[in-house]
């Protein structure tokens, strides 16, 4: 993959990250805070969490990982939620690892937690940008 | 009894010498006492009426003599046999012409002379202690007869008076017979009388048939009947024959019921009344009339019984005769029960008529109501009102006069019945007659006898007219509406008291329902009457109303604003229309809607403001209406538009205060084609209504996003509960397959038989599986090749990439133009199930994330088809088993009482190889293998001792190659003669059954392995898989945090390594499923404790494991509970949204109990679906060990999910 510019923001994009296990939840909220480039300004472990967690706070991102646990879930989730909020853009991440490309429209795309860190921020930057 | 009629009562009487019988021996008598006592004659008298009267002789020769005897009649006392009769003693009379002792008769004495009688002896004839008569003789010496003569004579009159006194009894006897004969009689006519006439329903038939009954069983020479009318009295209804006619009198002439003849006095007493000779009798007062009739017609005796029904007598039944005393009390009580019985049968005859005239009048008022609700034409109802009342109140006139105007006068007939005699009504002033005050009192007024009824105000043109049509009785309804009155609606009777209560009551409904007919027609020809423009409104308004309706539906304020237009259109035609939003900061009307002429020029050009009439209209907050557009100098010109002469109308829309836009309609042309002011303000009405509506729908989109949000919760909860339907989560899969992908179809196709080919579809979205669909070769096409290197595989252009070995397929994927595919196998646990395809017309139109993606939702395909494949395959099995057990056919057998076989059916040689020959004669040992023979002896020493009863053993049989097959034999003796004979009984082949029971627990262990390793591999993934990944972004973090901020990175590490121990404990943890060995050193409590930590730490999940101290249980005990404790915590994770989950393990007596209990969504026990695996599970691992498992639930409280350990596995481990 070639590195892309990543396109500057006027403002960090806002994110949610719904993920069932709290310790990636909370890793994943270091990582992207660390760097300035993202807000993070929620986080949720199960389908009703997540719900009231966009609800209440109206993220430009959603960083999810289907598998809540069920991959069901999530899947109904981010239907649920593109439904909801048509402007919300969606990260998907797992760990199904055929290649580390993030790559998708401009609503949704795929990051895996198998690739590197910084692919995270970049999916998120990138798909605000459009 | 005195003198009965000859005719119906023979003359006899052992008196009278006219019987044969009687006489002879009388005769006889005589003639025998004359012989014996050598005299010259003899003679016998009888008593009758108190009087002496010759009866026979014998030996009188004098003609005159004779003819002188024969009329003799004389005194008790006169003459010799009367002295005899009067004293009761034999008397002699030596010379009867000197003899003083008693009185003598002219007519005797001169008898006694010519026939020369000297001596004389008579005795009296008794019987019963009474003298009926004398028997003497006589002698033309004197002293002629001697002490032995005399006694002679007493002896034969004493011996003639016995046999008549026995022909009497024998006669009395006869007559008593025939009496009760005729009762008898009299009884079985009544009973059919009874019958016959409780069948006729007409009261007058019941009456004549009664009566014709009563003279026929009373020998009566004619009868009547007779009525109680309303004055009173009893009236003539008609007799039993033509010689039975009135009393001379008119029909209907009276007689007092209270003191006039025997049917008077019967009535009035309420009994009957009979009379033996009618004119002499004063038990009863005498009219003229009747005495004539008495007389004329030589009548004597009569008889009466009233006729008594359920409101008192309604009449009489009389029967008479010519006969003097012809009636005896036995008759009267013949007469009363037939008139009882006629005045039942005539009162049932009535309720039955009146029953029927109800019906009939029931009915005619459904037709008419029927009628009204159809007709609009009110001279029909009417006419068909009158007909209706002619016919049900019997009345001969029946008419409706309307109330005029000024409510003063009924006018001329509007419906008349019968149809002539209409010429001569006259119109009746408002409470005049009974009509005028019918109308004026507003309710049913009745007359029976109009002209002399002073109970309402006569006038002489009424009364004159009443007379003149003959009429007695009137009745009058008024017809009122909720308006007020209507008219009348009055009846006519020649008849007196025609109408009744009842028929006051018929007629009233009637009206009611002729002053409906009236208002219908009249509200009917007022609807007629709505004008053009009235019709308009109302569907104007109607269109508002649906458009109203419609919105409610409708949620995109655009589909509002097309449904308004439409609506406008349907109601004001126009050939162009605009909706503006005003965007008042930017100060530009903004068109958001243009229909029909000059649409997209419109469109294209928003208006700034102050420009055009449009935005005057908004400012100044008016709505312009110009019919010369052309001549205004507001009106600016779209630019791209035609400049020609319209007509339009331009209001805005309002909502709240603010002013939200405009509206404008316009239509080409000059004058001809104007908007009226109806126009201006169909428009306004409409723009207001478009206004609301919009906003309506705004904040209805609004509240929808909401509600979506909401909804999208619940919706999920839903799907996972379907999940365990394979083809709904096929049909799902395929569904998020094509819209997260976007693309043009999603398709699942299964592995074909042989392993060679993709089958055709089983699932496929948005297009469902169709018979065009193709099979795809393993190795061929993108799903070909996906499937044959188990991995996605996918294709921006497939036509042109060479990288895909291509087939006839192309044609296909040519022909619907299809660039891009994408194709993921669906891999079960041991195999390729199949794969899921998505096409796009585009190119490049998949990446790699989608791959991800799609690799996801085949997985979860893949899982349910290998869960379902699972369970079809144990239910397979399962109903094989049945099948085979079922018909595997039996071996039936005999032995004799040394137990030697003497017989076997054919199943034998087909189920063991044996053939009945190499066993018959053998003792029943020889099929009983070693390890079961000692059972076999027993169960045939129990027979020996309980013939009767079954014996069930399992036998090893030995089969002829040496194997042993495992059987169960049922079986009983024989007996004979009360004596042990053998027995017989039946082989049941049970090997098939055992081998398919093994298989059966083989296979549930199967599955149970599957599902736990599909359970590790899960919890892997969930746990040390995260914590690991957890750890490389904290590491990440920490490289960019090191000489930026040394504190923060100080406590990532410490997280760091937290995050370490996690993954060791989690591993360890696994580790330990995968052993459950380890079970056995830490024992069930302290495994349980951390599973629990382990989860509580990973999910969030608050887990209290409350359990007390109990032993150590048997090691597949503790298993099972470890694992039921396991997946009931699972179960809580993934499904119940619980915020707190609790464990407990206690021990119940003698019983081990552990519970999971948790405060989370709960479900519907009943409504878990067959496949849910979980609690199946549960359930298998339990029954394994003896145990119960208990599932407590309902939706939105928690769940409780309990198992229970019985002491057999619990002692084990001690």
């Amino acid at each position: 993959m070639p590195p892309s510019p990543r396109p500057v923001l006027p403002s960090p994009p806002r994110v949610v990250i719904i993920d069932a296990d709290r310790r990636v939840q909370q890793s994943l909220a270091d990582l992207l805070g660390v760097g300035g480039e993202v807000d993070v300004v929620g986080r949720a472990g199960d389908v009703r969490a997540a719900l009231q967690e966009v609800e209440r706070s109206h993220p430009d991102v959603v960083l999810v990982d289907p598998r809540l646990p069920d991959i069901d879930a999530g899947i109904a989730l981010i239907r649920g939620l593109g439904t909801a909020w048509p402007g919300l853009r969606i990260v998907m991440t797992g760990w199904n690892d055929t290649d580390g490309h993030s790559q998708g429209d401009a609503r949704t795309r795929y990051v895996s937690k198998g690739g590197s860190p910084e692919e995270f921020v970049s999916a998120i930057v990138a798909c605000c940008a459009i | 009894m005195t003198s009965a009629p000859p005719r119906r009562r023979p003359a006899i009487s052992a008196a009278t010498p006219e019987h044969l019988d009687t006489h002879a021996m009388l005769a006889h008598a005589a003639e025998v006492a004359a012989r014996l006592l050598r005299a010259d004659g003899a003679m016998v008298y009888l008593v009758a009426d108190g009087r002496m009267r010759f009866a026979v002789d014998a030996g009188i020769q004098n003609p005159e003599a004779q003819q002188l005897i024969r009329d003799l009649k004389l005194p008790v006392g006169v003459g010799l046999f009367g002295h005899a009769v009067a004293t009761g003693e034999v008397v002699v009379s030596r010379d009867y012409r000197r003899d003083k002792r008693f009185p003598h008769s002219p007519v005797a004495d001169r008898i006694v002379m010519i026939a020369n009688m000297r001596s004389m002896a008579a005795a009296p004839l008794i019987a019963e202690g009474e003298v009926f008569g004398a028997l003497g003789a006589y002698s033309s010496r004197i002293d002629d007869f001697d002490e032995a003569e005399i006694a002679l004579l007493r002896a034969l009159a004493d011996h003639a008076a016995a046999a008549i006194a026995n022909q009497r009894l024998i006669e009395r006897l006869a007559r008593s017979q025939e009496e009760l004969e005729r009762r008898v009689e009299a009884q079985r006519s009544l009973g059919e009388i009874a019958a016959r006439i409780s069948a006729i329903r007409e009261p007058d038939d019941v009456l004549q048939r009664t009566l014709d009954e009563a003279v026929r069983l009373l020998d009566a020479d004619g009868g009547r009947i007779e009525l109680v009318e309303q004055d009173g009295g009893l009236h003539w209804a008609f007799g039993h024959s033509a010689i039975d006619l009135p009393f001379e009198r008119e029909v209907g002439e009276r007689l007092d019921v209270a003191d006039e003849g025997v049917s008077g006095r019967a009535v009035a007493d309420r009994r009957v009344v009979r009379t033996g000779d009618y004119l002499t009798d004063p038990s009863f007062a005498h009219a003229v009339a009747p005495d004539r009739y008495i007389r004329q017609h030589g009548i004597r005796s009569v008889m009466s019984a009233p006729l008594i029904g359920e409101e008192g007598a309604i009449g009489s039944l009389t029967v008479h005769s010519q006969t003097r005393e012809a009636f005896e009390p036995a008759d009267a009580e013949l007469l009363g029960v037939l008139a009882s019985h006629a005045a039942i049968a005539v009162t049932n005859a009535r309720l039955y008529e009146q029953l029927r005239e109800r019906i009939d009048a029931q009915q005619a008022m459904a037709a008419i109501s029927a009628e009204i609700a159809e007709l609009h034409d009110p001279a029909a109802v009417l006419q068909r009102t009158v007909e209706e009342a002619l016919r049900l109140l019997r009345a001969d006139t029946a008419i409706i006069n309307p109330l005029g105007d000024d409510d003063a006068l009924l006018g001329w007939p509007i419906a008349y019945a019968p149809a002539d005699g209409r010429a001569d009504d006259i119109p009746v002033r408002i409470g005049e007659g009974i009509s005028g005050r019918a109308m004026a009192e507003r309710r049913v007024l009745r007359t029976g006898d109009y002209l002399s009824d002073p109970a309402f105000e006569h006038t002489e043109e009424l009364d004159k007219y009443i007379r003149r049509r003959g009429m007695t009785s009137v009745m009058t309804a008024p017809l009122v509406s909720s308006a007020g009155g209507l008219g009348a609606l009055t009846v006519q009777s020649a008849r007196l008291n025609a109408f009744d209560e009842g028929d006051a009551e018929l007629l009233r409904l009637l009206a009611d329902q002729a002053a409906i007919a009236i208002t219908n027609a009249r509200l009917y020809d007022k609807l007629g009457e709505e004008s053009a423009a009235l019709a308009r409104q109302t569907d104007s308004q109607r269109r508002l109303l649906q458009i109203n309706e419609r919105l409610l539906s409708t949620l995109e304020p655009a589909s509002v604003l097309e449904l308004i237009a439409d609506g406008l259109k349907s109601v004001v035609w126009y050939d162009y229309l605009g909706v503006y939003r005003a965007e008042h900061q930017e100060g530009l009307l903004r068109p958001v809607l243009a229909r029909d002429r000059n649409a997209e020029a419109v469109l294209g050009f928003p208006i700034p403001r102050g420009q055009g009439v449009t935005w005057w209209s908004v400012e100044h907050r008016e709505p312009v209406l110009l019919n010369d557009a052309l001549d205004d100098p507001r009106v600016i010109q779209i630019p791209n538009t035609p400049d020609e002469e319209e007509a339009i109308i331009i209001v805005q829309l309002i909502s709240g205060e603010e002013v939200i836009g405009a509206m404008n309609i316009a239509r080409r042309g000059g004058a001809e084609v104007a908007f009226s002011d109806a126009d201006f303000e169909l428009v306004q009405l409409f723009a207001s209504q478009a206004a609301v509506a919009i906003t309506n729908a705004r904040l209805y989109y609004q509240l929808r996003q909401r509600a979506d949000a909401q909804r999208s919760l619940a919706e999920i909860a839903a799907q996972i509960a379907s999940l365990h339907e394979p083809q709904t989560v096929l049909d799902r899969a395929v569904a998020d397959a094509a819209r997260l992908l976007r693309a043009d179809r999603a398709q699942i196709n299964l592995l074909g038989e042989g392993g060679t080919h993709l089958d055709r579809p089983i699932a496929a979205a948005p297009v469902p599986p169709s018979p065009d669909d193709v099979i795809v070769p393993i190795g061929s096409g993108i799903a070909g090749m996906a499937a044959a290197q188990r991995r996605v595989r996918w294709t921006g252009d497939y036509l042109t990439d060479a990288e895909f070995p291509h087939d006839e397929g192309d044609a296909r994927i040519e022909g619907q133009g299809i660039h891009s595919m994408m194709s993921a196998p669906l891999v079960g646990p041991d195999r390729l199930i199949g794969t899921i395809t998505v096409q796009a017309t585009e190119t490049n139109a998949f990446g790699s994330g989608d791959a991800e993606l799609l690799k996801l939702l085949a997985d979860q395909a893949a899982i349910t088809l290998t869960n379902a494949r699972l369970y079809a395959e144990l239910e397979e099995s399962e109903r094989r088993y049945r099948h085979l057990v079922d018909n595997s056919p039996d071996i039936v057998w005999s032995v004799d009482e040394a137990g030697l076989f003497t017989f076997f059916s054919d199943s034998l040689e087909a189920r063991t190889g044996w053939k009945a020959e190499q066993l018959l004669g053998r003792p029943f040992t020889t099929l009983a293998g070693e390890a079961t023979l000692a059972s076999a002896v027993s169960a045939w020493e129990r027979l020996q001792s309980e013939p009767n009863r079954e014996q069930r053993v399992r036998l090893d049989l030995p089969l002829p190659d040496g194997r042993l097959a495992q059987t169960e034999v049922a079986m009983t003796g024989t007996m004979v003669d009360g004596r042990f004979a053998g027995a017989h009984g039946s082989v049941r082949d049970i090997s098939e059954r055992e081998r398919l029971e093994g298989d059966l627990r083989g296979q549930a262990a199967a599955l149970a392995a599957s599902q736990e390793r599909a359970h590790l591999a899960r919890e892997l993934h969930d746990s040390v898989t995260q914590a690991l990944f957890s750890m490389g972004l904290t590491l990440r973090t920490l490289e960019l945090l090191f000489g930026v901020d040394d504190e923060a990175a100080r406590t990532k590490l410490v997280e760091l390594r937290e995050l370490q121990k996690d993954a060791l404990a989690e591993m360890r943890a696994l580790i330990f499923e995968l052993r459950p060995s380890s079970l056995e050193s830490d024992g069930l409590v302290q495994a349980l404790r951390t599973h629990a930590t382990a989860v509580q730490r990973r999910t969030g999940l608050v887990i209290v494991v409350d359990a007390e101290p109990i032993d150590r249980l048997a090691l597949p005990a503790e298993e099972a509970l470890y694992r039921i404790g396991q997946e009931a915590l699972h179960n809580v994770v993934k499904h119940a949204n619980a915020s707190n989950a609790t464990i407990r393990i206690l021990r119940e007596g003698d019983r081990v109990r552990l519970s999971v209990t948790d405060d989370g969504a709960g479900f519907e026990p009943d409504q878990v679906p067959r496949g849910h695996l979980g609690l199946i599970g549960m359930r298998q691992r339990v029954d394994l060990v003896g145990g119960e498992l208990r599932v407590e639930s309902q939706p939105g409280h928690g769940t409780i999910i309990e198992a229970s350990i019985p002491p057999d596995e619990v002692e084990l481990a001690e």
